[in-house]
Formats: structure tokens, C-alpha cells, sequence
């Protein structure tokens, strides 16, 4: 798509699928699971990664029947541009609707939590600004920045868990089962949407190692559904349920609580970088992910002219709640609700088309 | 050149870093150390707050002290308004502050009792959404009212009121008198069907006699507002304040407090009199500490809660006043079994004092939900209703470890 084909390293793509995956551990995301398995909503994450793992598969046999190709352009040659229109129009909703939704969540958060005085607009365009940096430089770019931050964050994500682990309370694992097996089943399903974003595969696949993607998926999901686990886990065990479902900020709550003696007091300030990277890429993937699927729709080699088309598109979404809550509501209606059920829809008819068509080769990857 | 420019303009991005809607300077706040609240005389509540005055704490400069107390020169001074909410507050003490005042230090919030038994549910919930609130700080019950509680408790070892408030809670540490529940816990079991909360009991010390005769009395029987002191700072903060839907419903002990940390696991020491078996109006004096978590078991029969609990402790003899020779492995026994006694005596009390308030302070229920498989099922079967009637046995087993440095003591000619 640009002038050079670039090229995204296995552990690069894991890191970048497992941070677009979980980021959203660091939001009010995770409450709405609360709601869903009340004290046993640590199951779910459990159940979602195995869905998760389910649709990546599919997608990943969609993918291997057209190596070099990416969903975008699979699905143009299979169902014809005007059904692949609307395919593709779902692809960069996911992308822009995330975004703006994520946009709006993480400057909610700066400015509730630090900077109170400031405009929310500002906080805002200095996350966009950076951001469409990133993203312009393009897929290798957000890869490697992801990779080169994956370390702090990962230590750092670690250490806001480990830290509050004066705080947990193992009664809050009783009743068992939380609203029943069933409730925790159907709260695990309707919320499918969380490993929605295992779609940035199919847009970057063509950048990918051959033969890898399935290992590069599986990896990524795994490590994404542990880190979501953690999120929802810890916070049920430090703020127990009820209490833990009032919680807006799961995650900065629990930096807030952190008391190690009189001085190890006051910490969530260690821990913003953790939001802020995680969102920023995130967000530097989803531009990336909308100007590319853009791009093909326009049949365009370059995505970079569609970056600030789809940041002001992302900027313009993200302001469109009233509040921080609506915002919030909105993500979990409309992306972590349902959302699953439509890309696994588009991959199964895909999937049928092929297959119908006789088009595409059958690859079988090793590993993974 | 093109360069040049480049790093000029990334450096410049560097001033943006400042921040200018938010800049705050630490010179430029009020920091509120605690908070009280009463009900009011001309409005719906008294609110009182603490402010420090950071260059009294600081010293006084050119070698001088830093200099004590509440009043003029003190290293803080208080504020009580009237105003019908506590945050309201705030912006009505901006008014008359000239620095922005700021609850992100705030140690404590201090109800007054009166106050507190009509209900804090309203005030204290609330003020958790509040961005400068911290769930690390304490809830404090006064017997009196909050704003002379606080105007007065000025310290006697520490310039920072800020760190004297923290330090008076850490005793916890130290005496079985002080609850251990911050605000966090406090505000977790008062959401949590199956247990209640404790909060920090708080006095000025008292003038009057407590009591009228110097009959022996266990020391644990004080609360504050009735310790026998003279001297001293003016605050005390012994035993603690039950509380059950968001209103103060009893007040327990020091002992009382020591048992229900026993039974959270948070006790971590107390010095114990027992009368001695053999030289009556004698006391050996031990130290307990928890040995192992305590052993709670649970079972619903014909619909009420059976309680069985195992509490293992351990300790070391200070001191046996009679002279008595009990340190010697097979006399040491008589000991262990007068320590229990007086324990299991002091347990069954607030036990009792429990099931009376009708209040699971002690935290039962925490243990009871695990029978039960779902949350609704757990809700259905009205734990607190349930309490009141639950048939509860426990068992303390003492083990002397240490004797102390002396060893088989010979008696006084």
C-alpha cells in the first residue's frame, strides 16, 4: 500500500493485536462485565478468549485461502464490491466507532483524574496529534513503537496488580457462580464484541510472516484474554461486588488505593504511562486500520492521505456522546455487544463463497 | 537548516508541558487534613475542616521550632461552616481562604456521634465520586461534636497534624483498641450483605472521674470518652462504632474491637491481665498473637446459621505478679487454660453484643455465602435477619511460646 511492502515481525504483531485486544481493560469497559456475572464475572473473560480463539480460526482460514491478500480485497473478489461495500463499511465502523469511543474514555479519564481545569477538547487533540504521527508512518511504525513500549507496559500493568494484593478479599469469590452458570454464559456471549478488534488481522495480513498468522492470533488472544481476566479479577477482589460495579475506573481506582506505609501513597501518577500508551496505540492502530481499509475501498495504493480524514472522522465520533457515560454505554452497546455475531457472520459467508466459487487455496499453517 | 527549525519547533512543544489550565503550585493550596461534619445550627450540616499551615510544620525558620497547635502561629488552623452538603463546602471555604483548598490529603472524616446515629449513609457515599476524595482515608465517630473535636485535638509529639491523624490510626498496629477499616473497608462491608462495618471511636479526654471506685476493672472495658487519664494530648481514640444501613447502632470496646479484628484477621497483638487461678487479685500478664487465621465453619440447619469458630493464638509471658512458678513445661498448662478462659469470655461477649445489635459486625456472613451457589440465592436467604438467631460456638486455643527472661523465678523473702 505504500511505496515499500512493510514487513511486521511475529512478535510485533502479537504485541499489537494483544494491546488493540485488551487496552480497554484500563476504561470503564470492564464494569459492564460486573453487571453481567456480578462476583463470578471473572469467568467471562474466560469464556470470551475461547470465542475469541474460535473466531480468530475462522478468520485465519478466510485469510490462508488468499495469502497476500487482505480481508478488504478477499472479500471484493468473492461477494463483489457492493456486498463487500457494506462489509468494509463494518470493518472501519469497528476501527472508527473503537476509536472514538476509546478517544473520548481515555481524555475522559486524564481529565477526571489529572488534569481537572483542562478542556477536554485539548486533552483530545493532544492525543489525536500524537497518535496520527504514529499512524502515518505507517503499520511497521505502531508495530515497533507497540513493541519498543510492550515492556514498560507489560511491567507496569503487573505491578498495579501485584501492588494491591494487600487488598484482596477471597470471600469475594462466594456465591460461586455469581447470577447462575446460565447468566455467566449469556453475559460471556453478549459481550463476544471484546475480541471484535481480531479483525486488525485481516487488514494487516498481507505485512504478516507467512505460514504464522494462526500462531501470531492465538498468541495474541491468549495474552490479551489474561490481561483482561487480571482486569476484571483484581478489581472484584479489592472493591468486591456490589461496590466494585460503581467503580468508572476500575484500573485508576485501584493505583488510588495503593498504601505501601506512610510514603508508598499517591502512586496512579507511576501508572499513567500504562493508559496512556496502551490507548494511544490503540488508537494509532485503529487509524491506521481505518485509513487502510479506506484506501482499499477507494482501490488507493496509499493509505496515508485517508490518516486525518479518519482521525477528524474518529475526533467528530468521539465528541457525539453527550458524557463520559454515554460514551462508555455506547462502546458496550454498540462494540462489546454483538458485534462479534456480524464478523464472524462476514467470515462464514466468505468462508461459504469461497468454497462455492471454488476460489481460493487451501493453506495448512505449522504450529500455532 | 530544515533540521534546525524542526528541533526548535519539537522544543517549543516542551512549554506545553506545564500545562497551563491545570498548573498548581503546592504553595498555592489549602491542603485539608480532616474534615468534620455535624448537624447544623444554621444550615443542614456543620462542616469543620483542618487546613495545615505548611511553614509552622515546616519550622519556624532561622532555627526556630516549628511551632505546635491550633491556634495563632500553629501549624494548622479549623473552619467550621454551615452549608447543606459536605463538598458544598469547598467552594464556600474558597471564600474565606485565600489558597485553593484541596481534600486530596485529607486523613480523616470525623462524624459527630449524634450525627452519626441519625444516619452518615448520605454523606459519606457520596463523597467517593469525588475526584480529590481517596478510599485510604479513615471515618472517624466523635462522641462530641466534630467541629470542638477537631478545633481542640491539637497533638503533642508531632508538628504535621496530617501525620498525627495517620499515626493515631496506625496504632492499630500496636493495641487491639483501634479498628483497622479505612474508609475502603468501611464502605465495602457497608454495601456487602453479610457483614457491617466498625468505625474509629474518638474522644477529648475526659475531665470527671470515669468511675467511682477503684474496684479492678479489665483495662479493654475503656472506650474513648471513659478512659481514666489525666494529662496527655486531648484526643483518644479507643474501641469502636457500629454500624448498620449507614446509621451508628452501638459502640464496642477496646476488648471488643480486639475480637472483631481477631475474627477479620487483623489483630495483631494485645497485652492481656489474667486473674491468677492459684493467688486471687494477682495477674499474669501475656501477650497474644494470632497463631494461625481463625477457623470459621458455617452451616444452615432448619434454616439458621450454625457458627463454629477455632481461633489459635500464641504468646509470651511479661509478667506473673503472684511469683508463682508456672514456667516449667508441665505447669505451664495453667496458664494457657486462664488465658482462654478469659479470652473465650471477652469473645462470647461480643458475640453476644453482636447477635443483641442484630448486627454482623464480625463478619459471619462473609463465611455463611460460601454455602450458597448463586448471589440472588445468597440475597433470598436475608443474612441479617438470620444473624439475631445463629447458634455460635468458638474455641480459643492459647500456646505459651516464651516465658520472657526470667525462668523459673524464686519467690520474695
Amino acid at each position: 500500500m505504500t511505496q515499500y511492502k512493510p514487513v511486521v515481525g511475529v512478535s510485533e504483531a502479537v504485541t499489537l493485536l494483544f494491546i488493540f485486544l485488551s487496552s480497554k481493560v484500563f476504561l470503564t469497559h470492564v464494569v459492564f462485565l460486573y453487571h453481567e456475572g456480578l462476583n463470578a464475572a471473572w469467568m467471562i473473560p474466560i469464556i470470551q478468549t475461547s470465542t475469541g480463539l474460535l473466531g480468530l480460526l475462522l478468520l485465519v482460514s478466510v485469510l490462508n485461502k488468499f495469502p497476500g491478500r487482505d480481508l478488504v480485497e478477499i472479500g471484493e473478489e468473492l461477494t463483489g464490491p457492493y456486498i463487500n461495500l457494506l462489509f468494509a463499511l463494518y470493518y472501519l465502523a469497528v476501527f472508527v466507532f473503537g476509536a472514538g469511543m476509546t478517544l473520548r474514555g481515555i481524555s475522559e479519564q486524564v481529565v477526571a483524574g489529572f488534569l481537572p481545569d483542562t478542556p477536554i477538547s485539548l486533552v483530545v487533540f493532544t492525543f489525536v496529534l500524537g497518535t496520527v504521527v504514529v499512524s502515518y508512518l505507517g503499520v511497521e511504525a505502531v508495530a515497533r513503537t507497540a513493541r519498543f513500549l510492550l515492556g514498560v507496559m507489560v511491567v507496569t500493568a503487573m505491578a498495579l496488580v501485584l501492588l494491591t494484593i494487600p487488598l484482596w478479599q477471597f470471600d469475594a469469590f462466594y456465591p460461586l457462580w455469581g447470577g447462575g452458570l446460565w447468566k455467566l454464559l449469556a453475559g460471556a456471549l453478549k459481550n463476544t464484541g471484546d475480541f471484535v478488534q481480531i479483525l486488525l488481522l485481516g487488514i494487516i495480513y498481507p505485512f504478516l510472516p507467512v505460514n504464522q498468522v494462526r500462531q501470531i492470533g492465538v498468541r495474541g488472544v491468549i495474552v490479551a484474554g489474561f490481561f483482561l481476566f487480571l482486569y476484571v479479577l483484581a478489581p472484584l477482589l479489592i472493591f468486591t461486588y456490589p461496590s466494585a460495579t460503581e467503580l468508572t475506573l476500575p484500573s485508576f481506582e485501584m493505583a488510588r488505593i495503593i498504601n505501601i506505609g506512610r510514603f508508598g501513597q499517591r502512586m496512579e501518577v507511576v501508572f499513567l504511562p500504562v493508559w496512556v500508551f496502551g490507548n494511544m496505540i490503540f488508537l494509532s492502530i485503529s487509524l491506521y486500520a481505518g485509513a487502510a481499509v479506506l484506501a482499499r475501498l477507494c482501490r488507493l495504493s496509499d493509505y496515508r492521505p485517508f490518516v486525518l480524514s479518519v482521525a477528524v472522522f474518529t475526533t467528530v465520533v468521539a465528541f457525539v456522546p453527550r458524557n463520559a457515560l454515554q460514551a462508555a454505554y455506547w462502546n458496550h452497546q454498540y462494540l462489546s455487544q454483538y458485534s462479534f455475531i456480524i464478523l464472524a457472520a462476514i467470515l462464514v459467508i466468505l468462508l461459504l463463497t469461497a468454497r462455492a466459487k471454488g476460489k481460493g487455496g487451501d493453506k495448512n499453517e505449522q504450529g500455532g | 537548516m530544515n533540521r534546525a527549525v524542526k528541533l526548535i519547533l519539537a522544543a517549543a512543544l516542551v512549554l506545553l508541558l506545564s500545562g497551563c489550565y491545570d498548573y498548581s503550585e503546592p504553595d498555592e493550596k489549602a491542603w485539608v487534613l480532616a474534615m468534620g461534619l455535624d448537624k447544623g445550627r444554621q444550615n443542614k450540616l456543620t462542616v469543620t475542616a483542618v487546613i495545615a499551615v505548611p511553614k509552622n510544620i515546616a519550622g519556624g525558620g532561622g532555627g526556630q521550632p516549628a511551632s505546635g497547635g491550633g491556634g495563632a502561629g500553629g501549624n494548622f488552623f479549623t473552619i467550621s461552616m454551615e452549608a447543606p452538603t459536605l463538598l458544598s463546602t469547598l467552594e464556600l471555604l474558597d471564600s474565606v481562604v485565600d489558597r485553593r483548598v484541596d481534600l486530596s490529603h485529607t486523613k480523616w472524616f470525623v462524624f459527630s456521634r449524634e450525627l452519626a446515629e441519625q444516619g452518615i449513609a448520605g454523606y459519606f457515599a457520596p463523597i467517593s465520586r469525588f475526584y480529590q476524595f481517596r478510599r485510604s482515608s479513615y471515618i472517624v465517630v466523635c462522641q462530641e461534636r466534630a467541629e470542638d473535636f477537631l478545633a481542640k485535638g491539637v497533638p503533642k509529639l508531632e508538628d504535621n497534624v496530617g501525620k498525627y491523624f495517620e499515626l493515631m490510626q496506625r496504632g492499630w498496629r500496636y493495641t487491639e483498641f483501634i479498628p483497622f477499616d479505612s474508609f475502603h473497608q468501611f464502605y465495602l462491608k457497608s454495601e456487602s450483605p453479610g457483614v457491617e462495618p466498625v468505625a474509629m471511636l474518638a474522644s477529648l479526654n475526659r475531665k470527671a472521674p470515669v468511675f467511682e471506685s477503684n474496684s479492678p476493672k479489665p483495662k479493654g472495658w475503656y472506650y474513648a470518652g471513659r478512659i481514666p487519664r489525666r494529662g496527655g494530648g486531648p484526643v483518644e481514640v479507643m474501641g469502636g462504632a457500629v454500624f448498620r444501613k449507614g446509621k451508628m447502632v452501638g459502640i464496642l470496646n477496646g476488648d471488643q474491637v480486639g475480637v472483631q479484628k481477631m475474627f477479620f484477621d487483623t489483630f495483631r497483638r494485645t497485652i492481656v491481665d489474667v486473674p491468677d487461678p492459684k493467688h486471687p487479685g494477682r495477674y499474669i500478664i501475656v501477650d497474644v498473637k494470632p497463631r494461625q487465621k481463625p477457623e470459621v465453619e458455617v452451616q444452615i440447619v432448619d434454616g439458621y446459621p450454625q457458627i463454629s469458630v477455632d481461633l489459635k493464638l500464641e504468646g509470651d509471658i511479661i509478667s506473673i505478679q503472684s511469683g508463682e512458678n508456672y514456667t516449667t513445661p508441665d505447669r505451664l498448662h495453667i496458664v494457657e487454660q486462664a488465658v482462654e478462659r478469659i479470652l473465650l469470655k471477652d469473645i462470647n461477649d461480643t458475640v453476644a453484643k453482636s447477635q443483641e445489635l442484630e448486627t454482623d459486625f464480625l463478619g459471619f456472613g462473609l463465611h455463611a455465602k460460601k454455602l450458597f451457589r448463586t448471589w440472588p440465592e445468597w440475597e433470598e436467604y436475608r443474612w441479617d435477619e438470620k444473624y439475631p438467631g445463629a447458634q455460635i460456638a468458638v474455641n480459643v486455643d492459647y500456646k505459651v511460646r516464651r516465658v520472657g527472661l526470667v525462668h523459673e523465678m524464686a519467690p520474695l523473702r
